[in-house]
């Protein structure tokens, strides 16, 4: 067995280790900017549709997070929570949505319909989570979770139609 | 009487240990998306760690050494720094995920930002890395994720459908019914993310490294097989679990997992607020436990590959540079969270590259492991090292496909 001791080279191994190890980071950076950027399939009218797809799974998320609550299934914290990440993902959508650019008018109608129905679905999920704190509870969670529920089948049935104009 | 308790112990620790947040996030955005479909990978992933397990415990317990001491010394330096490149920064993602997954499961607990929990958490990990002996840290954190059995509990009290769950198993197909039409190539993404989520490289440094810590020695192989080939695929079955649970509940709903906090909505509609309080608890004993192993892998890759005195057997002052390693990276994991990344989107970035980092750790154990030098009539066998090629070859696969599919597929989008 030889001692580990021998391999401790001089600067010139320690300064090829660096530059290995910055041309791993390298990569690793690339890879992932190249995956947040690429347009997936459809273009833009795909990139559309599965934000529209990706809000009605927030809404639905929203939806199923105050039944629980309303059925006593579900803690304050857990409830919150939910409702709190389908807000912040809605919100990404929205950021998304807006940053693309379009280049026909079929395109902009779309963004422009997607825009507003985000717009009302960030309103719906942060009524419910008004609605958990409030001193008529039940009654308000309830019907927030029945307008999270009507804004997702839109929502999804939004994300339909744009998948048929691919 | 005292040893089958340590055999048991042994077992349920690994069986609790075995899930982390690169497990919890990546079956429940699976079963979310392609229901049990994906079983397969899981059972391929499992039946690779305990392999891999096995074999670097043997290692450590025939040489007396950890595999990655013997790694650099047996390969040399340059193969030992791509080796130690590929792991460590793979690692660091990891226990970057794993802190930020204590701070989103405090969350789910007390509604408080998780920002405010991950310096908590990072503190908390440093101080029972400083102070806490190895086998209560291990023994703890192991018993109470045990808690996460829950998972499999609610399963049965969701009165799913097995039929349709052997189904989407047995017949895996890229869009199970009701479940919105995916891209083949977003089915073979995720197959690779489960399969880096299962085959995660901290846990055979970590399993090695804690064969020195605890002394192991030829006397133990058998308690480490026992643990290793009992202990995971138990907790494999749990990672089944989380999928069903989603393919159950959130699939037809059509809701894809985003977020921990969508993770325990299945076990909230199955057992309601004390499947909660169980499920909060394994998952932060989960990601804690599997925080402070990452924490300590860091140290034991940087400290093993760089000769320095490394172990928690010894004083923090014996071993300054291995402790100190142990806290920059814990900062720089810190750092990475304080920029506002989300700790679920880097768990799902680690288990991807945990793929693609796969060879560089996993073919040198395989090395070291037929290396009548170290090993001397304990190299691996014939069985061991056949099933060792074939997983080379699934590995590797997995690795050069991996970034093609993270860019074609927009990372899972």
């Amino acid at each position: 067995m030889t001692d580990h001791k021998t391999f401790r080279d001089p600067r010139r191994s320690r300064g090829t280790s660096r530059s290995r190890v910055a041309n791993v980071v390298g990569v690793v950076l690339l890879c992932a900017m190249l995956a947040g950027c690429v347009t997936t399939a459809g273009g833009v009218l795909g990139d559309l549709s599965r934000s529209a797809r990706s809000a009605a799974s927030d809404l639905h998320s929203a939806a199923l997070a105050l039944d629980l609550y309303s059925r006593g299934d579900s803690t304050i914290g857990v409830s919150e929570t939910a409702l709190d990440d389908a807000v912040t993902d809605l919100t990404s959508q929205q950021e998304s949505v807006s940053s693309l650019s379009v280049s026909t008018s079929q395109e902009r109608n779309a963004r422009a319909a997607i825009l507003s129905r985000l717009d009302v679905a960030v309103h719906a999920v942060i009524r419910g989570k008004e609605a958990l704190t409030e001193a008529d509870g039940a009654e308000s969670v309830h019907s927030a979770r029945k307008q999270a529920t009507r804004d997702a089948s839109r929502m999804k049935a939004l994300a339909i139609r744009l998948e048929k104009l691919w | 009487m005292n040893k089958l308790l340590g055999l048991a112990l042994g077992v349920l620790t690994a069986i609790g240990g075995f899930l982390d947040i690169g497990d919890l996030v990546t079956n429940s955005v699976v079963g979310s998306r392609f229901g049990l479909t994906l079983g397969w990978v899981v059972i391929v992933g499992v039946v690779g760690i305990c392999l891999f397990a096995q074999m670097s415990g043997r290692v450590a317990a025939v040489s007396g050494r950890a595999t990655f001491e013997i790694i650099r010394e047996r390969l040399g330096p340059r193969a030992g720094v791509a080796n130690l490149a590929a792991s460590f920064l793979i690692n660091l993602m990891t226990l970057t995920a794993e802190v930020g997954g204590v701070a989103l499961a405090l969350q789910l607990a007390s509604s408080i930002e998780p920002w405010l929990w991950m310096p908590v958490a990072a503190f908390a990990v440093w101080l029972v890395v400083w102070r806490v002996k190895f086998s209560i840290m291990e023994n703890v954190t192991g018993l109470l994720g045990l808690t996460l059995i829950v998972f499999a509990v609610a399963l049965f009290l969701l009165h799913p459908d097995w039929m349709q769950l052997a189904t989407q198993a047995f017949q895996p197909s890229v869009a199970p019914a009701g479940a919105v039409p995916e891209a083949g190539t977003t089915y073979w993404y995720y197959a690779i993310a489960l399969f880096g989520a299962a085959m995660t490289p901290y846990e055979v440094f970590f399993f090695s490294s804690g064969a020195v810590e605890e002394k192991w020695s030829i006397k133990d192989l058998g308690e480490s097989r026992l643990n290793v080939l009992v202990g995971f695929p138990l907790g494999g079955i749990l990672s089944l679990a989380i999928a069903a649970g989603a393919a159950v509940v959130l699939l037809p709903k059509q809701i894809a997992v985003t977020s921990l906090s969508q993770v325990v909505l299945p076990v909230a509609e199955a057992g309601g607020k004390l499947a909660i309080a169980f499920v909060l608890v394994g998952i932060v004993a989960a990601t804690f436990g599997a925080a402070l192993e990452t924490t300590l892998s860091s140290g034991y890759t940087l400290a093993q590959f760089f000769g320095w005195s490394w172990g928690k057997f010894r004083k923090p002052a014996q071993a300054a540079r291995f402790h100190i390693a142990m806290i920059i990276c814990l900062l720089i994991g810190l750092g990475v969270l304080a920029t506002g990344v989300d700790p679920v989107a880097v768990t799902e970035f680690s288990v991807v590259f945990s793929a693609i980092a796969l060879p560089l750790t996993y073919l040198p154990i395989l090395l070291v492991a037929n290396d009548p030098q170290y090993m001397g009539k304990y190299v691996n066998g014939r069985v061991t090292n056949a099933f060792g090629m074939v997983y080379l070859v699934i590995i590797l696969v997995a690795s050069l496909a991996a970034i093609p599919l993270m860019i074609i597929t927009g990372a899972g989008a």
